[in-house]
Order: structure tokens, then C-alpha cells, then sequence
């Protein structure tokens, strides 16, 4: 059996002293290639245990591995968060200042391309995600799904084997949610990506391979559910 | 020359220090039948805009108000420079901190804390030279202004000397990096989760 992308173990993290107890014992396995829809309600913790994926924040107890290795032995935390995962914000975090284009190469400065390389590449995964000829645009000249869209290609600059969203459709309208999901399910396919994404909308949860569940800061009782949501189970692509 | 001093005739002196028709000093010589302080009081009295010293204590009392005049001077230039510092640091201080945000979602596609620093380091050079060149370019305007009131004209001219203009970049540059390092500093040691959250 192969090592699955993502095995985390028991994982515990509080804000404010320990006044809030964001995530209480949380374990995540999730496989290569596998499309798993984290749901739960408002403050169960599900951004938490995506950031700490994304090693964003660090766990106050508990073990992550990821792809076989523990993130608690890495030395360069910066070349996982860059090499990796790519982390996807709900509010896209671009960097306002910067055109499209730009944006896709900010994660790439770590890697020793020359611009003309850097610059081929953004273009190639703007053509990806279907934002050919919008490159010279800044965030606030690109519409919400064009926005989120430029996130995507930022999150893939560096190929990397997981992505990680968080909300990534919540803040635009049904749309151009769809349109950003059909691009994730396409994404993955192509590139075989393993991606984890959390949700409030049953409907996005819908698309994942698995759904699993949380509640105060944990699997919920009836956590993991193989099938999508109204459909028969499906094996990892 | 005696005691750094130079004797030249007046019409190149008053050229020299560009006060033409001004004299600042008038040297008499008494009759030895004469009174000095009679002599003095009737040139007061004659002239009331001027100022009579008689003997050489009163020569050591107009130099020691030279000395109060330039410490006085010297302590407002340190002042002023001490303010100016304090500003230009408060303004990068301020601006570096409002870049939190921008700081975390660096850190969160991987850049390294030491290449933020280094992009900071050299943007804040760039902003710091380029409102040096600005502040010495109004700086000369307005010492130029200065001197059109003809009571300051009559006592200063405007010098310009590099070394001025070198020691202002310096300082500007300095107090620009420092003011700069602590804000980013501050950011890149914070968990990136927490430099987003950043208001």
C-alpha cells in the first residue's frame, strides 16, 4: 500500500491561551489523488486543520506527514509551503500591486529560473486555468472567478502535489463557483493532483471523492463518508 | 596676518562677503589728550544704531557671544536632524507594519524570511534616496528663500558644500533602514496564518 498523501494524527491547536480550542484530536488521511471535501459547521476548526497543513501555523500537538514525511523534522518549512502544497484563500490573497501575471510568478522566486523561464511558465498555467491574455491585469481589473482563478495558477506555480482551498468558492456567486470547480476537477485529473478543500455549501462538497466531517474541532461521529453527497462511491482518479 | 585674521581693502572684502556698502566694524583711535569713554559717548549719542566697545574685555565678551551663538546653532541643527530622523523612521516604521499582510502571503508561497527582508531592505534604500534627493532639492530652494529677506542676507550666505549633501543621503539612508528592519523583522518571525490576519 502506498504512502497516503496526507496522514494526520491527533491534532491539537488553541488560540488565546487556551481559551479557544480550535482543533481537539483531529486525523485526516487522505490519499494520492484523492478529492476530499472537508464540511462542518461555522468555528469547527476546518480552516485551522488546513492551515496547519499548509504548515501556515504550527500544531500544538499532534503529527503530520505528508507524502511519508513528518513536517515536525522538516528543517525549510518555506520550501514545503513552496515545493508541496498549493494553499488557495477564500479571498484569493493576491497581491493587489502586481498584474496576474506577476502574481503567478511570486512563488517561483524561490526556484532558480531565469525570468524568461519564470515567465513562460506563469503563462503556460494562466492558459491552464483560462486566463490567456489577462496577464497584464491587476486583481482589482479581474472579475471574483477571474481573481480566484489567478489564485489557482499561483497555487500550481511551483507543480506542486497537493492543493489545498479553503472556501474557495464562498465568496463568489454560483457561477463562477462552478466555473472554478470544473477548473479544480480538471486540474486534478491532468495533473493528478490531491486536493482538499473546505466547504460550507453542500453543493461543493458534492464534487469531492469523500466527504468527511467535522465538529468541535474533530471527525464528527459519522465523519467520513465515501460516497459524494447523492452519488455512488468512486475510486481515487 | 596676525591671530587668523587678514587685512583687505574693504571694496574686496564687502564683495568677497557679498555685502556691498556694509561695514560691520569701525576701528577709532583716540587722541591721547582725549577721553575714550567721552569719545564713545559722543559716537552713541551721534549714532544711536551703533555699539561702542572700549576696551579689550569687552572684545572677549562679543566672542564668548559668538561661541553662545554657535553651540546654540549646533544645538538646533542636532534638533532638527533628530526630529527629521524620528520622522523619517515613524513613516518606514508605519508603512512596513501595513505590509503584514502583504509579508504572510509571501511567506505562505514559500519565500524565505531572509529574501522578504532583502526585498524590503532595498525597496526602503530606493524610497529613503529618493526622498533624500527631494529634501535636499527643497532644501536648497529654501535656503535660497531665506536669504531674499535682505536683515539675513546680511549676515548669511547659503553654502553648499558636497560633503553637506553626502552626510543628509547617509543619514537619510540609515535612519530609513533601521526604521524599516524592526517592522520586517517583526513580520517575518510571525507564523505567516498570523501575518495574514493582520489588520
Amino acid at each position: 500500500m502506498s504512502e497516503p498523501a496526507i496522514d494526520a494524527r491527533d491534532l491539537r491547536k488553541s488560540f488565546e491561551d487556551g481559551r479557544i480550542n480550535a482543533l481537539t484530536g483531529m486525523d485526516l488521511r487522505v490519499e494520492p489523488g484523492e478529492f476530499v471535501a472537508i464540511v462542518g459547521p461555522s468555528g469547527c476548526g476546518k480552516s485551522t486543520l488546513l492551515h496547519l497543513l499548509a504548515a501556515l501555523d504550527m500544531p500544538d500537538e499532534g503529527e503530520i506527514r505528508v507524502g511519508g514525511h513528518d513536517l515536525r523534522t522538516r528543517k525549510d518549512m518555506n520550501h514545503y509551503r513552496a515545493q508541496h502544497v498549493g494553499m488557495i484563500f477564500q479571498l484569493h490573497n493576491l497581491l493587489p500591486t502586481l498584474t496576474a501575471l506577476e502574481n503567478v510568478q511570486v512563488p517561483m522566486f524561490e526556484e532558480s529560473l531565469s525570468p524568461h523561464a519564470r515567465r513562460q511558465r506563469a503563462l503556460d498555467i494562466l492558459d491552464a486555468v483560462g486566463l490567456e491574455g489577462r496577464g497584464q491585469n491587476r486583481p482589482p481589473e479581474l472579475s471574483g472567478g477571474e481573481r480566484q482563478r489567478v489564485a489557482i495558477a499561483r497555487a500550481l506555480a511551483n507543480a506542486p502535489p497537493i492543493l489545498l482551498a479553503d472556501e474557495p468558492t464562498g465568496s463568489l456567486d454560483s457561477d463562477a463557483g462552478r466555473v472554478v470547480l470544473d477548473l479544480l476537477e480538471r486540474l486534478r485529473r491532468e495533473r493528478n493532483l490531491t486536493i482538499v478543500l473546505v466547504t460550507h455549501d453542500p453543493t461543493v462538497a458534492g464534487r469531492a471523492d469523500r466527504v468527511v466531517r467535522m465538529l468541535d474541532g474533530r471527525l464528527a461521529p459519522d465523519g467520513h463518508r465515501p460516497e459524494r453527497l447523492g452519488e455512488p462511491a468512486r475510486a481515487p482518479a | 596676518m596676525r591671530d587668523s585674521g587678514a587685512i583687505v581693502p574693504l571694496d574686496t572684502l564687502q564683495e568677497m562677503s557679498a555685502r556691498q556698502d556694509v561695514v560691520t566694524a569701525v576701528h577709532v583711535t583716540v587722541a591721547p589728550a582725549e577721553d575714550p569713554d567721552e569719545v564713545a559717548a559722543a559716537i552713541e549719542s551721534d549714532f544711536p544704531q551703533l555699539a561702542t566697545i572700549r576696551d579689550v574685555d569687552e572684545y572677549s565678551k562679543v566672542d564668548q557671544g559668538f561661541e553662545i551663538l554657535d553651540a546654540a546653532n549646533l544645538a538646533i541643527s542636532l534638533l532638527a536632524v533628530g526630529i527629521g530622523a524620528i520622522g523619517v523612521m515613524n513613516t518606514m516604521i508605519m508603512s512596513v507594519f501595513e505590509r503584514t499582510r502583504e509579508i504572510g502571503i509571501l511567506r505562505a508561497v514559500g519565500w524565505r524570511g531572509s529574501r522578504i527582508l532583502r526585498m524590503i531592505a532595498y525597496e526602503s534604500l530606493l524610497l529613503c534616496l529618493i526622498a533624500a534627493g527631494f529634501g535636499i532639492g527643497l532644501g536648497v530652494l529654501a535656503s535660497r528663500a531665506v536669504v531674499l529677506v535682505p536683515s539675513i542676507s546680511a549676515f548669511l550666505t547659503p553654502a553648499y558644500p558636497p560633503e553637506i549633501f553626502v552626510r543628509a543621503i547617509v543619514l537619510g539612508l540609515v535612519v530609513g533602514l533601521l526604521g524599516a528592519a524592526y517592522p520586517a523583522a517583526r513580520a517575518v518571525r510571525l507564523s505567516p496564518m498570523e501575518a495574514l490576519r493582520y489588520e
